[in-house]
């Protein structure tokens, strides 16, 4: 779970944890700040790797209100420290305002983390799968997240339409190299290629073609791989 | 357009071809590659460039323009860029490969004369060689100009509108009568000039295209291409040698002119190996120096190789007994034991193979062997293995592209382009293998010509004619392209005794059918080779001999057919062989012929 959040975890939070624990224990009505958007990074957590589990909306909610009753309390407080001329209470609402500041963060923190990571795996799954997503990949989906992932999409696209329509999802790793020789086996006829060239493939005969286009017709015996 | 220095080369044609396939990715670069050596050499350099800088290309084998015409069929509307290499110089492609009108031209052939249509067809083909500005026929003088047709007609309308005029306005047509009679001159003396134009025309162009002959070997060309542009490496230069070498052994250009051109090359030969580390056991090293001028010996016996090298079989007329035993003396008196020459010659005592040379050298002056030692052979090693005499390999290579076990010369080819491989010595031991089996091959199949007699030495012309030779000669000889090296031996073994004699002067000509007579259509040719005389060759003369059998089968009215890409390769069918024949025989007898 810390590798999802990230290892900001200084000690003051440590101590606040303790303090935080010791309020809930003095007022059980008071929910314990930050477990609903932990509980959202453990979701994501305990899902399979690179599975996206579906859209935690209602904690995400949640979450948020938690945030804005912690910023309004905060701003009850520095009020109150404002109008107050009594300095000796000051020190105490200070650390409750730093508290409260410290666990608003660790929401904001988590919720991004939480976005992010299922970004990523929506990412992956462009990269792997394709531009369209499966339909029970798409049920699991926010309705942001979609839109995020179509505009993602077309950047994709638009960028390697710049490469002269060089499909970039096709290798993991960059090949070392993208056109392969080939000598043409039997007569095939013609050849469309992705991107549209006509080749005429004759027996007898030695091409360049891009990698991607030949793997079949290798396995299918009509080409075979040469070296120049 | 002539692409001649190496400049133009780099700027018109590979600059050409790296933009244009850099601004459109869908360009593609069609090459057509004739079956030769050479051609096979300069390919591989060329795919090498080209797979250097990402150059899209296709390449397709053709053995005769027939096979360029339909290579580029499929592809008349998309093709941009076409190179022909050995291919296409005799033929005008524009005109008869018929590709769009963008399409452009490089056509790298070694042969002469380069056809008219090619040299005066703008920037659309380029010819990437060296031609004499001299010896190409003035445009004027070949091409009629255009502008000559259309004043004419307009007389033409001018006279008949003044004919229509006629009846009303009487004054005009006295102008117009004495306008008319003026025109009828002009266009009378025109067509004259028309005419004797078109006469001197025909006698500037048979003149042009009398002779074919050889130049610049392609490769070559190629490989100062890669230097150029800074691509140049030994393997470069090694394939480039090899086509080099292959124009020598296959006797298209003279020996001199072979030395002169391996001399320019020794730059590069201490350029590209000076750094090569010797100790290292992968170390590839090209040399040049004195060897004997034996074929195949490092991986024969020398007594083997004596037998079939055309030069000292023909001296010792070893196909006989008594040249046996002459050869026996001469090895005899350079004092090497009968056990020795007659063993491998890489099992052969390390000492005699240091000084055999030399020994070779002192018996060359006594026995009045002037050409058994060459005075400069390139020999390629590869780490501490034998070293090769790139000539051999060149005969070897040639002896692949020959083979008929294969399903068709395509195939050939594609294993001679594999056989270049970088670095691979196996695979050049197997074609240096197929050399020697040619040569033995070659060797039996002159001895029964001589058995049999089967010379005919005509006043003017030297001809053999070998029925079925393809049952002799198993997979060396079931193919046409097997005929010229095997008619150069021929020719070789017969006239070298006679050198000086007339025979060695006048042409050969080599009939052959290479099938058992059958019914099938497609199997009923006869094949001709023709060559010049022998000596002519050494002093780098032209063949003449297209002509003589164009004229030939003219005069009796027969279809003659190209074979390959020089016109002096044709076949005819059977039932008109004998005919075709005694049409050569007048043909040869003219005086006006020129052809002796």
């Amino acid at each position: 779970m810390r590798a999802l959040i990230g290892p900001k975890e200084n000690q003051a939070s440590q101590v606040y944890y303790r303090t935080l624990w010791w309020t809930d224990v003095q007022r059980p009505s008071l929910k314990m700040y930050g477990r609903r958007a932990t509980d959202l990074i453990r979701g994501l957590d305990r899902a399979a790797e690179n599975s996206i589990p579906p859209y935690n909306g209602e904690t995400v909610r949640a979450v948020c209100e938690e945030i804005k009753d912690i910023f309004e309390a905060n701003q009850q407080d520095t009020g109150r420290l404002q109008s107050q001329a009594d300095t000796s209470s000051h020190q105490n609402i200070l650390h409750s305002i730093h508290f409260r500041h410290i666990a608003m963060e660790r929401n904001k923190r988590c919720l991004v983390a939480y976005h992010y990571n299922r970004a990523e795996r929506l990412r992956s799954i462009r990269w792997n799968l394709g531009g369209i997503i499966p339909r029970e990949i798409r049920s699991t989906l926010s309705e942001k997240e979609v839109e995020w992932f179509n505009s993602y999409n077309t950047e994709l696209t638009n960028y390697m339409m710049e490469l002269d329509g060089l499909n970039l999802t096709v290798h993991q790793r960059p090949p070392k190299e993208h056109f392969i020789h080939v000598r043409v086996l039997l007569d095939y006829g013609d050849y469309e290629t992705e991107d549209g060239e006509t080749i005429h493939l004759k027996k007898y005969t030695r091409h360049v073609l891009p990698r991607t286009e030949c793997e079949h017709l290798i396995r299918q015996g009509v080409l075979e791989h040469v070296h120049v | 357009m002539i692409l001649d220095n190496p400049k133009d080369l780099s700027q018109n044609f590979y600059s050409y071809l790296l933009n244009k396939s850099r601004s459109n990715r869908e360009h593609r670069v069609l090459i057509l590659c004739a079956t030769d050596v050479d051609a096979v050499c300069a390919v591989k350099i060329l795919l090498h460039l080209f797979n250097c800088d990402y150059i899209l290309y296709s390449l397709t084998i053709c053995s005769n323009f027939t096979d360029c015409i339909k290579a580029v069929k499929p592809v008349r509307e998309t093709v941009r860029s076409i190179v022909m290499i050995n291919c296409g110089a005799a033929e005008d492609v524009y005109g008869r490969l018929k590709a769009n009108k963008d399409a452009r031209y490089f056509i790298l052939d070694s042969r002469l004369p380069v056809h008219l249509h090619n040299l005066y067809s703008g920037k659309a083909v380029r010819v990437l060689r060296k031609v004499d500005a001299s010896e190409i026929p003035a445009f004027d003088s070949v091409f009629s100009q255009e502008e000559d047709e259309p004043p004419k007609k307009r007389a033409r309308t001018d006279s008949s509108v003044n004919g229509d005029d006629d009846d009303t306005m009487s004054q005009s047509s006295e102008m117009s009568g004495s306008s008319q009679v003026e025109n009828i001159r002009e266009r009378r003396e025109k067509e004259r000039k028309k005419a004797e134009w078109e006469v001197n025309r025909k006698i500037i162009e048979s003149n042009y295209y009398k002779n074919v002959s050889y130049e610049d070997s392609s490769a070559m060309k190629m490989f100062e291409l890669a230097h150029l542009i800074s691509k140049d490496d030994h393997n470069l230069f090694f394939w480039a040698i090899i086509g080099l070498c292959d124009m020598f052994v296959q006797r298209k250009i003279s020996s001199s002119e072979f030395v002169k051109k391996s001399i320019a090359l020794q730059g590069h030969v201490i350029r590209l190996t000076h750094n090569v580390d010797v100790e290292n056991r992968q170390a590839f090293r090209i040399t040049y120096g004195q060897d004997l001028a034996l074929r195949f010996y490092r991986q024969w016996t020398i007594f083997d190789s004596m037998c079939s090298t055309p030069y000292t079989a023909s001296i010792f007329r070893t196909w006989e007994t008594k040249g046996h035993q002459k050869l026996h003396e001469l090895l005899a008196d350079m004092g090497f034991p009968l056990s020795q020459c007659k063993q491998t010659f890489s099992a052969m005592d390390y000492e005699i193979k240091e000084n055999m040379v030399e020994w070779f050298k002192e018996q060359a002056a006594q026995w009045n062997l002037p050409d058994l030692i060459s005075s400069g052979t390139f020999l390629a090693s590869y780490g501490f293995n034998q070293k090769f005499q790139i000539n051999d390999i060149a005969l070897g290579l040639h002896a692949c592209l020959t083979l008929s076990d294969t399903s068709s010369p395509e195939e050939n080819v594609h294993e001679a382009l594999e056989i270049l491989s970088k670095e691979d010595f196996k695979r050049i031991e197997y074609a240096l293998r197929l050399g020697r089996d040619q040569l033995s091959i070659f060797r039996n199949i002159v001895q029964s010509a001589f058995e049999e007699r089967l010379f005919v030495g005509m006043n003017t012309y030297l001809q053999v004619c070998l029925d079925n030779i393809s049952s002799t000669g198993n997979k060396f000889t079931g193919r046409p392209e097997a005929l010229i090296p095997l008619a150069l031996f021929l020719q070789q073994t017969y006239v070298v005794r006679a050198r000086g004699n007339k025979v060695s002067k006048v042409p050969f000509v080599l009939v052959a059918e290479l099938q058992p007579p059958s019914d099938d259509p497609d199997n009923d040719w006869v094949y001709f080779v023709g060559l010049p005389g022998h000596d002519n060759i050494n002093s780098g003369v032209t063949n003449f001999m297209g002509r003589a059998f164009r004229e030939a089968a003219g005069r009796v009215k027969i279809d003659i057919e190209q074979w390959s890409f020089d016109e002096y390769t044709i076949r005819t069918r059977k039932k008109n062989k004998i005919t075709f024949l005694d049409a050569l025989i007048l043909i040869f007898s003219l005086p006006s012929s020129g052809a002796v």
